[in-house]
């Protein structure tokens, strides 16, 4: 079934938040940033702004009506800063004017005087003067120390990976239109609907009832827009507020990039140990999380670290300690994988360093630790229906691995005997990822869906599901569809509405069709339940024999049924409710955090990524060749969507870990918060021969049809792109710092690092 | 300032008055209410804004940015947007993006469309990579472009190897019907605007106004203020490159992309069309001047270390209509500094046209190979007589305040023999001359160390029976 929205892609015709006409009579907002990363606010002069032709008015802190607090987890964050700044980028007065232009041009005109104060960019001073988001968390199994006592090898090394910039295509955006009573409705780019309207109602000083946001599509998110999506809907929201007429809240390329929250840099310490046989018998390691100046959900995503510590590998002991780091750059936030790519990064690191001391092949220690069904984690859930052996085995046999992998060995050996070094070289690196799925905050693993059955057939289905390009809409149809038996065409997914759907989860955390689409499976069966006892009262019989298809309602041993119009107007008729909202939340989770343990995800995704690059030792450039993927995806509710969510979240990976820098000056300055400096994958970048196989052989009960979410597991093959090209350039420094930048692999190579 | 202003938008003529410095992006989405092209970054890195442009009679049609475009330039042209390529269903490219889930969220994808459509419409010989190739200028974050590259092969696949007519595009239901009649309806629309065409030529008695060749540059830098302004214009790509007096001229309005495939500097430098794919995107490459790259003067700009190499002559011409003629390697002078007077413009510059391929090479290091800004870059150009050196051309980007031209390095090569003995000498001299400096781009320690890369990769590339990788390495010369 094709996903109908792609026809208005194609086409041009899609309206995203800013392609609707904006009225003449409607205010712009364009926001003035600390030039500064640390300092105390001496004064702000907004005196030569206010004069600019066509200004309304401009807002400093003190003219928020609510309350000038932003921060979800930890109230750690003012919208608008109030006698200090803490990054470069932060919000410090908005412009309200009748032209973008205009907003711009006065912005252009603040003045600020910061007593400037030294800031704190690196996680580990940030941790050593005890600036922490949080206090420090510790997973434990075993008895680590004991078991490293006891090893044969024992790989130690430090971790380091860097931000990353969402780069989603359409920038940060809402627009703020008020109501004759005060309210106000929120068209907003935001994976978090109900957040939106928790945070505007806060600033504004609102009931959250008198907030509406309604989300239709957004032009991507990948994380960005789940918590960085509320600072720009309240300027939106407090320029229609103060106003009374719509406000336009459009982040600029430049401004999106350096004031929003990225990916978070870690730098960490680890510990294998393994005995002679290269089983690992113990990990021990340190994350410093760069949370940047305020929490946002950096709790949550070091959690996430956590969870994910030993990636796709069985450890019996484990000490795993994370601290979430405040420093003076933006608050960083979601990104997918949420924390995973982090930790499973440094895990492969360390198996390289326990491959490099012990002389055992990466892929024996691989293939050797892989979870099986009934392994623990340190989190104290035994792994089910464990697939990590599976794909990797799979993924040896499809793609004839051993053979590729012998003529890179065979080469990189003749080349060390002949004594001779060629310029190019290749290498190869398989990724296996286990990545659990839920939010590890458990209250957020419920959801709603909504439907309304009109007395035409049609069908209207509203749920809390954002639409963002993984076609979680579309997933969400093919389920109503296939349950009501009817045609796709009569299925019409509503944009996400606070007012349709209440309290909504953000859609993150891959859950999105997970949650949302159970839900909607679940209002469906409601509705039929309804209309089958109906119709058994219409025909004296019981009513489960009914069931409907391909437009019609059939009773069991009879040959014609009621088609599924008639049926719904009879029932209409017969003042049979038509609609229904249901509720699903996941059953069996739990997670104790005074012991940190309990059963924090649903289930499991698995799969396995091989990758070859090349690499110019000359030049310290390198293109990645191959990636062959292995799946599981349980049973695909839309392989296509679903392939495209592999081979999507692959290529973000590869970016992460190789091309995609931030940098900052030692000032706290981004260097490379533009997209002329920052360089994503483009087409000629990626791998030429990317293949995805998915598993077809696994059937998961525990999540909606059977299926498995599929958004964030494939982001962490990347990481073996890095380690392809390690190899590949033949340098045996024992350094794992990514991105692997051209920049850096040239100074591996001639040993500069 | 505003102008009247005569084009083709799609199916209609359209006339009224604009600020001639707005970017065609504004004009199409804040003036004209069409949605359908994206604003993703303003700075021509993603592509999302791409749409087509034609011009009667001689240049066909090239896909570029909107962002960096002056509504002041769309005198007399053909503009398509995605709304242009509308009929009541998909079309048959945009049918393979739905059938292979090669959008997403969607937003890239109207760009997409256009870049691949404008490819087609560009009157050369289409072939895969190519084909590929011209998308290099559009981002996508959601699919890994895996999707893309599928479309593209289902697509191009019935025209490989041939020029592609308007009327078979139309046939093959890629571009609607209304294509047919357009080069009559632009040159009608020529005959009844010739009295009112503001900013085709550059009039030299307004020698104040700011001049905007492609705006690749310009629209980066302050595209907010030019948005404003009332510009003069040089129209790329409306002047051919050609052979004079024994010279390759290449005019200043020449596009990256025109000088990447121009027939005699293809046959004087062996690879040219291939190596010169890493400078900037394809739809960049339609836009961006040459003349504009090395007025520019940014000390990494890659047609200056092109044609420093070369040895190329730059001309110069005043608002009086004088003109001189100088070597470039002494035009630049210093960081962003030319030696160009208030009122002189560049006009052209002057390749030696030579017999038979010349040896030579083009590397660039950056961070992504296409689009973006390198780390270093070089060019060098060899000429050789009885196993020595008898001329050497060689420049490279990013080691010196200006596009440096490695003087004492050529000097000392000249007469030098062919051997790994000389070759290892220049690097050591090479070393001297270079002052590399840490910025975004790089640490000056890499760039120095690229720097004997890149000067080792020309000879790797030019002289691969004398010197070997091998030898490098084992002279620790690298």
């Amino acid at each position: 079934m094709i996903n109908p929205d792609t026809t208005y892609h194609v086409m041009g015709l899609t309206r995203y938040v800013d392609d609707r006409d904006f009225p003449a009579r409607g205010l712009h907002c364009v926001v003035f940033f600390s030039p500064l990363a640390r300092g105390k606010i001496r004064d702000v002069d907004t005196s030569a702004a206010r004069d600019v032709p066509g200004v309304a008015f401009i807002l400093t802190a003190k003219d928020i009506p609510g309350v000038n607090q932003i921060g979800g987890i930890i109230p750690d964050e003012v919208l608008l800063a109030e006698d200090e700044v803490v990054f470069v980028g932060m919000p410090v007065a908005a412009v309200y004017a009748w032209t973008e232009e205009a907003a711009r041009e006065a912005v252009g005109l603040i003045k600020i005087d910061i007593a400037q104060e030294i800031p704190v960019l690196d996680p580990r001073e940030a941790y050593n003067r005890n600036e922490l988001i949080a206090p420090v968390r510790t997973f434990t199994l075993g008895d680590v120390e004991e078991a490293i006592a006891s090893a044969a090898y024992v790989a130690k090394g430090r971790v380091e990976s860097g931000a990353q910039e969402h780069f989603y295509l359409e920038g940060q955006v809402t627009v703020a239109t008020p109501s004759e009573e005060g309210n106000l409705h929120l068209s907003s780019g935001t994976q978090a609907p109900t957040s939106v309207q928790r945070c505007v109602a806060k600033v504004c000083g609102l009931a959250m009832n008198r907030i509406e946001v309604d989300v239709r599509r957004l032009g991507g998110a990948f994380g960005g827009k789940e918590v960085q999506a509320n600072t720009w809907a309240c300027f939106a929201a407090l320029g229609a507020q103060k106003s009374g007429v719509p406000c336009r809240m459009v982040l600029r390329r430049s401004d999106d990039m350096l004031a929003t929250g990225k990916r978070h840099p870690y730098s960490s310490d680890f510990t294998l140990a393994l005995d002679g046989e290269g089983n690992f018998l113990a990990f021990k390691v340190m994350y410093y999380q760069n949370a940047g100046a305020a929490a946002d959900l950096s709790t949550s995503i070091l959690e996430r670290t956590l969870f994910h510590a030993t990636g796709s590998y069985y450890v019996p002991n484990v000490h795993a300690t994370a601290a979430s780091c405040r420093t003076n750059i933006t608050p960083n936030t979601a990104f997918r994988g949420f924390g995973g790519p982090q930790g499973m990064f440094v895990f492969e690191s360390a198996i390289r360093e326990a491959s490099r001391i012990s002389g055992i092949r990466v892929e024996t220690l691989q293939r050797k630790n892989l979870l099986k069904t009934g392994d623990f984690f340190a989190y104290g859930m035994a792994a089910e229906n464990a697939q990590a052996q599976h794909c990797w085995d799979r993924a040896y046999d499809h793609y004839d691995l051993p053979k590729r992998m012998g003529a890179i060995d065979a080469a990189q050996r003749a080349e060390k005997a002949s004594g001779q070094v060629s310029r190019y070289g290749k290498g190869y690196a398989l990724m296996p990822v286990c990545f659990g799925i839920s939010f590890t905050t458990i209250f957020l693993n419920q959801a709603r869906a909504h439907i309304h059955v009109y007395t035409d057939g049609s069908v209207g289905v509203s749920t809390g599901a954002v639409e963002m390009g993984q076609g979680v809409n579309h997933k969400i149809r093919e389920i109503v569809v296939n349950s009501l038996g009817i045609a796709p065409g009569q299925v019409k997914l509503e944009s996400t509405n606070t007012t349709r759907v209440s309290n909504t989860s953000p859609t993150a955390a891959s859950s999105g069709t997970d949650l949302n689409g159970a839900a909607a499976l679940m209002a469906c069966e409601m509705i039929k339940a309804r209309l089958f006892k109906f119709m058994a009262e219409e025909y004296q019989c019981t009513s489960e024999d009914f069931f409907l298809k391909k437009g019609r309602l059939y009773k069991a041993g009879k040959a014609c049924g009621v088609a599924w119009e008639d049926l719904v107007i009879q029932a209409y008729g017969s003042r049979v409710q038509l609609s229904a909202e249901a509720h699903y939340a996941t059953p069996d989770l739990f997670f104790d955090t005074s012991i940190e343990k309990g059963r924090p995800f649903a289930y499991h995704t698995y799969g396995t990524a091989y990758f070859e690059a090349e690499v110019d030792r000359l030049l310290g450039t390198y293109r990645i060749e191959k990636a062959y993927v292995v799946h599981d995806l349980g049973r695909s509710i839309n392989p296509l969507i679903d392939l495209g969510q592999v081979e999507g979240g692959m290529v973000q990976g590869i970016g992460w870990m190789t091309m995609e820098e931030m940098r900052y000056a030692e000032t706290g300055r981004p260097l490379t918060a533009t997209a002329g400096t920052y360089k994503m994958p483009d087409i000629s970048s990626v791998p030429l021969d990317m293949q995805v196989k998915f598993l077809e052989d696994d059937y998961n009960d525990r999540a909606v049809k059977g299926s498995k979410a599929v958004g964030e597991p494939p982001f962490m093959y990347g990481i073996g792109a890095f380690f392809a090209i390690k190899m590949a350039a033949g340098c045996e420094t024992p350094s794992y710092c990514a991105p692997m930048t051209p920049e850096r692999l040239f100074g591996e190579l001639r040993g500069m690092v | 300032m505003k102008k009247r202003c005569r084009f083709i938008l799609n199916d209609k003529e359209m006339e009224f008055s604009l600020s001639q410095g707005r970017s065609v992006l504004d004009l199409l989405r804040k003036d004209l209410r069409l949605y359908g092209t994206k604003e993703g970054c303003r700075e021509g890195e993603c592509g999302a804004c791409t749409v087509i442009l034609g011009r009667n009679p001689s240049v066909a049609y090239r896909p570029m940015p909107s962002c960096l475009m002056s509504a002041g330039q769309l005198n007399n042209t053909h503009l398509v947007t995605i709304e242009g390529l509308q009929g009541e269903r998909p079309n048959r490219l945009q049918q393979a993006f739905i059938n292979q889930g090669a959008t997403q969220c969607g937003f890239c994808t109207p760009g997409f469309i256009m870049s691949l459509t404008g490819y087609l419409l560009e009157g050369r010989t289409v072939t895969l990579q190519e084909a590929v190739d011209a998308l290099d200028g559009n981002l996508c974050r959601c699919t890994g472009y895996g999707s893309i590259r599928r479309v593209v092969a289902e697509t191009v696949t019935p025209l490989l190897g041939t020029v592609p007519s308007l009327q078979e595009l139309i046939e093959l239901d890629l571009i609607p019907a209304y294509f047919a009649g357009i080069p009559q309806r632009l040159t009608t629309l020529r005959c009844k605007s010739l009295s009112d065409s503001p900013d085709l030529t550059f009039d030299r008695s307004e020698k104040n106004r700011l001049l905007i060749a492609g705006g690749t540059d310009l629209y980066v830098q302050r595209g907010d203020a030019l948005n404003k302004s009332a510009p003069r214009f040089l129209i790329p790509e409306s002047e051919p490159i050609r052979v004079t007096d024994g010279m390759i001229e290449i005019p200043a309005s020449a596009t990256m992309e025109q000088m990447r495939r121009d027939p005699h500097l293809i046959d004087q430098f062996p690879g040219w069309h291939e190596k010169l794919r890493v400078l900037a995107s394809h739809i960049l490459r339609n836009r961006a001047t040459l003349g504009g790259n090395l007025v520019n003067a940014s000390p990494i700009a890659d047609g200056a270390v092109l044609l420093l190499a070369l040895d190329a002559q730059i001309q110069l011409v005043s608002s009086q209509g004088f003109r001189r003629r100088l070597s470039l390697r002494a035009f630049f002078l210093g960081y962003k500094e030319l030696d160009l007077k208030n009122d002189e413009l560049v006009e052209s510059l002057w390749v030696t046209k030579q017999d038979g391929p010349q040896l030579w090479n083009y590397a660039k290091v950056s961070k992504r190979e296409r689009l973006d800004i390198a780390s270093c870059n070089s060019a060098a150009v060899f000429k050789v007589n009885n196993g020595s050196f008898t001329f050497v051309g060689l420049a490279l980007g990013g080691v010196a305040p200006i596009p440096f031209t490695a003087r004492r390095t050529m000097a000392w090569l000249r007469e030098k023999p062919l051997t790994m003995e000389t070759f290892l000498g220049s690097l050591e001299v090479l070393q001297e001359e270079i002052s590399p400096i840490d910025d975004v781009r790089g640490s000056a320690d890499y760039k120095r160390r690229l720097a004997s890369a890149l000067m080792a990769d020309h000879y790797l590339h030019c002289f691969s029976d004398i010197c070997s990788y091998n030898d490098f390495v084992k002279e620790e010369a690298l």
